[in-house]
């Protein structure tokens, strides 16, 4: 099983400069980040010649002006691997990994829906956490979404 | 005399006797079952809670009446009332206070059988007219059910007719009284294989496949409330009644005196008993399937029968 | 069958075998379904968005109430995360407590579920017994922490009240008391006849479909995968622990109920230990108002499932972005792989297999359920 450093160690040798940051503050812990162009082959990296090969979730977050996607995958269950990317909230399209990953697809709807990032080749993006109806601008996670803005949106919805 | 013939149809051991019993059973029953979970049952109504199921029914008699709108209204209206009719009917066929009933022919077993049968169809047009897509599978269930547990029902029902050679429930009991003996020590097999399906044709746990709750609300019955809802509860009671006085009939002597001991409650004595063997029975097992069900009715059940009319027809147990 | 090939069966939101609102759309032929469509988010609350609005300090309330069952599961997540984001270390004693704690937390849990799919599969008298018998667990949780449902017990630093000699003596006896109920429900669930027919080769995941679909906690253990993160990434005193993790080969809701059994007797063992070998010393530190700058994963073994809590801090008050993955969501796409090909009449007991907590996933969105009154469920 492979351990938090040895993780970041083979990820920068696979990726080299394609890795943007890169620590392993605890053993079982490994956070990389690389950039957009060399995401899908970080992903692979990781899941087929590693064995991540457990999707925990996908945590979105709006840093400044970009969207952060984060995959947290652990391998035999022990490390974890956040592995993020950054995309320009103007073009935050992502590739979808569900063909890697079966379970993604869950994560990336809920991510989609929440913070706005397009996952490219999503076979069902209909709500899956929203409710029916609900305007295809707003995501709930968006830092500029206030708390009374959300609940305003949600009573117009209620009165139709 | 006429007075008294119409106080026997009315009073005892007619008709109100008869729907206190129901009453009665259910509290029974309820009891049982609660203690044999680990709870108190009823209560509160009553001396340890007896007037409960009675409370029930009057509190459901108060209810709101829900009529769905896409229920077929006719047979919606009918079927609860003709669903407590028809057990109370067919109770008077029952010896409850002498060996010989209220009304008795030859060949009144027959009319038994055909009112269980009745029953189950009364259910289906119960769950059908209520146009739910739940009532609708459990309809179907309570038809399948019926389908698998009526025939090895009806061959052992038989049994006792032949040894008696007689057709008539109150021509077994005495012939059962003449002989000094009972049913079951003569049929136990045919005595197992009607508690089976009689908890088939009760609906009770393992086969309460058509009002199964965690699968389909309640089943047929999800659509009716209040008045509806309470004679369906109250023909439940007066099924629960008639069939533990066919088992009772037919294998355990039925309402005969036992030394000072009057026959009416000899009767509610052993009814009681049976009732007993449901509740113990519905708490000790999980709900089948209603494929498993019927695979096993049609596996296990109809070859024991048919082995008990062979038997009888050998001579043994006649 | 020449017309009509297949019929859409809506299940949930309101349903008998739900006890919490989710929706499922079953395509069925016949008497098999062959198709489902989960649609979750009916008891969203918000809790990200406002765990992102709300202090460190207010925040273990709001992760207190992610789930009425596993709230020690999402609480011990909770502050192993912002504590790791402060750079405190617990006291031992208080590692400890919460070990004790969990462990209490998955046997009241799992009673709950034994009952649970025992009413589902029709057979009440255990659904009975096992609730009745849970109350033991709910009764020393309010005599160790004051409440028998939410607990308050873990808080930032360490965990907000001790364990008693005397306290610990009316553990020991309570366990003493579950231990032998526990066994009884192990000899019911492997021998009663009915229940094995309702429960073996039902909801059928074998081992490769369960590592493919990333199916965490019991739904995993029961495909034969020894996954627990109480062993793989020990966090508070797991890791001096003994215990074994439990697997079952069966792969159907029969392994899921013996494994959850055999787990109950795993936590009544590691809970006397830890008894045991309480360390002497305090039992909470202080926690700073603020927090620097930083990332974190925390997880957690909740009893149903591998619970994940991901922070990222900025240096104020409030983090700027948390997010809670709880168990059950993950084992959706394995439950969706589950009721295909399977009876009408096996959906309750499949759901239940998972033993879900609709409220527990679905804790994300923005959404109050009736008007702007901020009501938590």
């Amino acid at each position: 099983m492979i351990d938090g450093a040895g993780t970041v160690k083979s990820m920068q040798e696979r990726l080299g400069a394609e890795v943007m940051d890169a620590r392993a503050p605890k053993p079982r812990r490994a956070f990389v980040r690389v950039s957009r162009g060399a995401f899908g082959k970080a992903v692979r990296h990781a899941v087929l010649d590693l064995g991540f090969s457990h999707l925990i979730a996908i945590t979105a977050a709006e840093v400044g002006e970009e969207m952060e996607a984060m995959y947290h995958l652990a391998c035999m269950g022990a490390t974890v691997l956040t592995l993020s990317v950054r995309v320009p909230k103007g073009d935050a399209v992502l590739p979808d990994i569900s063909e890697i990953m079966p379970s993604a697809a869950i994560y990336e709807r809920e991510a989609q829906e929440m913070t706005g990032i397009r996952f490219e080749g999503l076979k069902d993006d209909s709500n899956l956490v929203l409710p029916k109806g609900w305007p295809s601008g707003v995501h709930p996670l968006r830092k500029d979404q206030t708390y009374e803005g959300l609940v305003k949106v949600k009573l117009d919805l209620e009165k139709g | 005399m006429v007075a008294y013939e119409i106080f026997q149809l009315v009073v005892f051991p007619g008709a109100l006797f008869v729907i206190c019993l129901a009453f009665l059973y259910e509290w029974v029953d309820r009891k049982l079952f609660a203690r044999v979970q680990g709870r108190y049952g009823p209560l509160y109504t009553g001396p340890a809670g007896i007037l409960q199921p009675v409370a029930d029914f009057l509190k459901l008699l108060s209810k709101e009446d829900i009529v769905p709108r896409a229920c077929d209204a006719n047979l919606f209206f009918a079927v609860p009332v003709m669903y407590a009719a028809l057990p109370l009917t067919a109770l008077f066929i029952m010896p409850i206070a002498a060996p010989e009933a209220l009304v008795s022919f030859e060949g009144d077993l027959i009319f038994i059988l055909f009112s269980f049968g009745l029953m189950t169809l009364l259910i289906f047009l119960a769950g059908w007219s209520s146009m739910s897509r739940f009532s609708a599978i459990g309809s179907v269930r309570s038809a399948l059910q019926m389908l698998s547990y009526e025939i090895p029902l009806g061959l052992v029902l038989v049994c006792p007719a032949i040894a008696a050679r007689s057709l008539s429930v109150s021509g077994i009991v005495q012939w059962q009284a003449a002989n000094a003996t009972w049913g079951a020590a003569l049929q136990p097999i045919g005595l197992a294989v009607v508690m089976v399906c009689m908890l088939a044709e009760l609906e009770l746990v393992p086969f309460d496949i058509p009002e199964a709750e965690t699968e389909i609300v309640a089943g047929w019955r999800t659509e009716f409330t209040g008045r509806r809802l309470a004679l369906f509860r109250m023909g439940r009671d007066l099924e629960i009644v008639l069939v533990s006085a066919l088992v009772v009939s037919l294998y355990l002597g039925g309402a005969q005196q036992l030394w000072l001991v009057p026959a009416a409650a000899m009767f509610v004595i052993k009814t009681a008993a049976v009732v007993a063997v449901f509740s113990f029975a519905r708490a000790l097992f999980a709900r089948f399937r209603i494929d498993q069900m019927i695979a096993g009715m049609w596996k296990y059940l109809l070859p024991i029968a048919v082995a008990q009319v062979v038997l009888v027809q050998m001579g043994l147990g006649a | 069958m020449g017309y009509a090939s297949t019929v859409k069966v809506p299940f949930g939101p309101q349903h008998p075998a739900l006890k919490e609102p989710e929706h499922f759309l079953f395509e069925v032929d016949g008497d098999t379904v062959v198709g489902v469509t989960p649609r979750i988010g009916y008891v969203h609350r918000g809790i990200e968005k406002a765990l992102e609005l709300s202090t460190y300090g207010h925040g273990i309330y709001l992760a207190e109430r992610i789930c009425g069952i596993c709230t020690i599961a999402h609480t011990c997540c909770y502050a192993q995360a912002v504590e790791e984001l402060m750079g405190i270390d617990v006291p031992p004693r208080a590692n400890y407590i919460r070990t004790i704690m969990s462990e209490l937390e998955r046997l009241h849990s799992h009673s709950l579920w034994v009952g649970l799919v025992a009413h589902e599969a029709g057979f009440d008298t255990l659904f009975m017994y096992a609730w009745r018998d849970r109350e033991v667990i709910l009764n020393l949780f309010q005599e160790l922490t004051g409440g028998r449902v939410l607990h308050a017990i873990n808080t930032l630093g360490g965990v907000r009240r001790d364990i008693s000699p005397e306290m610990a003596d009316k553990v020991r006896r309570a366990l003493e008391h579950f231990e032998g109920r526990t066994k009884e429900y192990l000899r019911i669930v492997r021998t009663e006849p009915t229940f094995l027919r309702r429960t073996r080769d039902v909801g059928v995941l074998k081992p490769a479909d369960a590592a493919r679909l990333n199916a965490v906690g019991p739904t995993l253990r029961a495909s034969g995968i020894k996954g627990d993160v109480r062993r793989d990434d020990p966090y508070v005193a797991y890791d001096e622990m003994p215990f074994n993790v439990i697997t079952s080969d069966s792969c159907d809701v029969f392994g899921r109920t013996e494994v959850r059994t055999e787990e109950m007797m795993e936590s009544i063992g590691i809970i006397r230990h830890a008894l045991e070998h309480l360390p002497e010393g305090v039992f909470r530190v202080r926690a700073p108002r603020n927090v620097p700058a930083g990332e974190c994963v925390s997880r957690v073994e909740a009893p149903r499932g591998e619970d994940m809590h991901y922070a990222r801090s900025n240096g104020t008050a409030k983090p700027d972005r948390y997010k809670v993955r709880a168990p059950t969501l993950a084992n959706i796409p394995a439950l969706c792989k589950m009721l295909v090909g399977i009876h009408v009449a096996d959906i309750p007991i499949i759901l239940a297999g998972i033993d879900p907590c609709f409220s527990c996933m679905d804790r994300m969105v923005f959404v109050r359920s009736g008007g702007s009154t901020g009501r938590a469920r």
